[in-house]
C-alpha cells in the first residue's frame, strides 16, 4: 500500500493471472465474468498466460484491448505458465496476485474475497480450498486431492488442505521469494513447499468449487496425472536434501 | 591377478570421480552441509564395498546369507559396465534437467518480452 501525498492509501496494483491451455470454449466468458466485477479496479491488470493452446485461446485473449496475453511458444505446463504469470505481475509491479484457473472453476467474487482476507490478514500466500467446503466436489477428485495431500505432507512436510488448488493469492513479498522449478501440476505442492522454506505465512480459506462437464474432463488425466506429479515432487524432494 | 583387485582397480575412477564432484560441490557452495554429507557418506559406503568386497563375501558366504559363486572375471565386467551405464545415465539426466529449466526460463522471458509492447500501450 502506498499513502498518496493527500496521506490516503493508495489501492493496490493487483495482476489476476490465467493460465491458459486450449479453453477457447470457455475464456471469453471466464474473461466476461472477471472483466465485469464490480471489484475490479482501475490498477487491476488481467493477464492471461497462453500456454501454446493449438486452438483459438490466443486470438480471442488477444482480441480483448484490456487483457495482457502472453503467449509461449510452446506448451510448457500448468506450473511454467502459472510462473511465467507471476513473473509479468512481478516485473508490473502488481502488490498482489491472484492465479485463476481458466476452465472456469472459480468464482470471481472468491478471488475477490480471499484478496481482501489476505490484505486484512497479512497472509503472503492464501490459497483457496475446496475441500473445507466440498459441495459440489466430485467424490472422485475429493479422494484424489486428498490422497495429492497426504504425498505431499510425506514427501514434502506440508500440511494444507487443497494443495491442489489454482486460486492462490501472492502478495507482493511472495511474488519477489517464491521460486519453484515444475512446469507441470506438481507446482501446486512445491510452490507451497517452497513457500514454506522461504518463512512466508501461509494461509487457506474456503471457495466453492464450480465443476461442470467441460471443467471435469479438463485438469490432469487421473492416474498419469498422479505419477507425475508423484515423480516430480519426488526428483525435487530428492535434489532439495541433495543441495540443503 | 585377484579379481577382487581388478573389481577395485576398474571401479575406484568411479569413486575418485564422486569424492572429486562432492569436493567441487563444497567449494562452489552449490551443496549445503546436509547434501556433501549425504553424498560422502553414499561414496564412502560404495569406496568400502569395493575395499571390503572379499570379506564380506565370505562373511555371506560362511553365514549362509548368500549360496552364490565366487567373484568372476564375467562378473567384474559386468558390475563395471553396470556401474558405468549408471554413471552416464545419472550425467545425462542432471544435463537433461539442466536444459530442460534453461529452455523454461527462455520460453518464459521471450514471453513476457514479446508481449511488453501491448502492456506499455494500455498501462503506461
Amino acid at each position: 500500500m502506498v499513502k498518496t501525498k493527500k496521506g490516503k492509501v493508495a489501492a493496490p496494483s493487483i495482476a489476476i493471472v490465467i493460465p491458459a491451455y486450449n479453453e477457447a470454449s470457455v475464456i471469453d466468458k471466464v474473461l466476461d465474468d472477471i472483466l465485469s466485477h464490480t471489484k475490479l479496479g482501475k490498477k487491476t491488470k488481467v493477464i492471461v498466460v497462453n500456454d501454446g493452446s493449438s486452438d483459438a485461446t490466443s486470438s480471442r485473449v488477444h482480441a480483448r484491448k484490456k487483457v495482457i496475453c502472453i503467449d509461449h511458444i510452446v506448451n510448457m505446463g500448468a506450473g511454467a505458465a502459472t510462473r511465467t504469470g507471476l513473473a509479468a505481475a512481478r516485473e508490473l509491479g502488481c502488490d498482489y496476485a491472484i492465479t485463476i484457473d481458466a476452465d472456469g472453476q472459480h468464482k470471481v467474487s472468491d478471488a475477490f474475497r480471499l484478496l481482501k482476507v489476505a490484505q486484512k490478514q497479512n497472509v503472503d500466500l492464501l490459497i483457496g480450498s475446496r475441500l473445507q467446503d466440498r459441495e459440489g466436489m466430485p467424490k472422485i477428485k475429493v479422494v484424489g486431492n486428498l490422497f495429492l495431500n497426504f504425498v505431499s505432507y510425506l514427501l514434502l512436510g506440508i500440511v494444507v488442505s487443497d494443495s491442489q488448488s489454482g486460486l492462490r493469492i501472492c502478495n507482493r513479498k511472495a511474488l519477489e521469494t517464491i521460486s519453484y522449478y515444475s512446469n507441470g501440476y506438481a507446482f501446486c505442492s512445491e510452490m507451497i513447499w517452497r513457500a514454506q522454506n522461504a518463512g512466508l505465512v501461509i494461509s487457506e480459506a474456503p471457495i466453492a468449487a464450480i465443476y461442470t462437464t467441460y471443467s471435469k474432463a479438463k485438469g490432469q488425466k487421473n492416474v498419469a496425472g498422479f505419477f507425475a506429479i508423484l515423480s516430480s515432487l519426488v526428483k525435487h524432494r530428492v535434489s532439495g536434501l541433495l543441495n540443503e | 591377478m585377484n579379481k577382487y583387485v581388478l573389481l577395485f582397480i576398474f571401479n575406484i575412477p568411479f569413486v575418485l570421480y564422486g569424492f572429486t564432484k562432492t569436493y567441487i560441490y563444497w567449494e562452489t557452495k552449490r551443496a549445503g552441509r546436509l547434501g556433501i554429507f549425504l553424498r560422502v557418506i553414499f561414496w564412502l559406503v560404495v569406496l568400502l564395498g569395493l575395499i571390503f568386497a572379499s570379506p564380506i563375501y565370505n562373511f555371506l558366504i560362511s553365514n549362509r546369507i548368500t549360496n552364490s559363486p565366487a567373484l568372476s572375471l564375467a562378473d567384474v565386467v559386468l558390475v563395471t559396465g553396470v556401474n558405468f551405464n549408471l554413471f552416464i545415465i545419472v550425467r545425462l539426466y542432471g544435463r537433461v534437467d539442466k536444459l530442460e529449466t534453461q529452455f523454461t526460463k527462455l520460453v518464459q522471458k521471450q514471453a513476457i518480452e514479446k508481449s511488453v509492447t501491448k502492456i506499455n500501450q494500455y498501462w503506461f
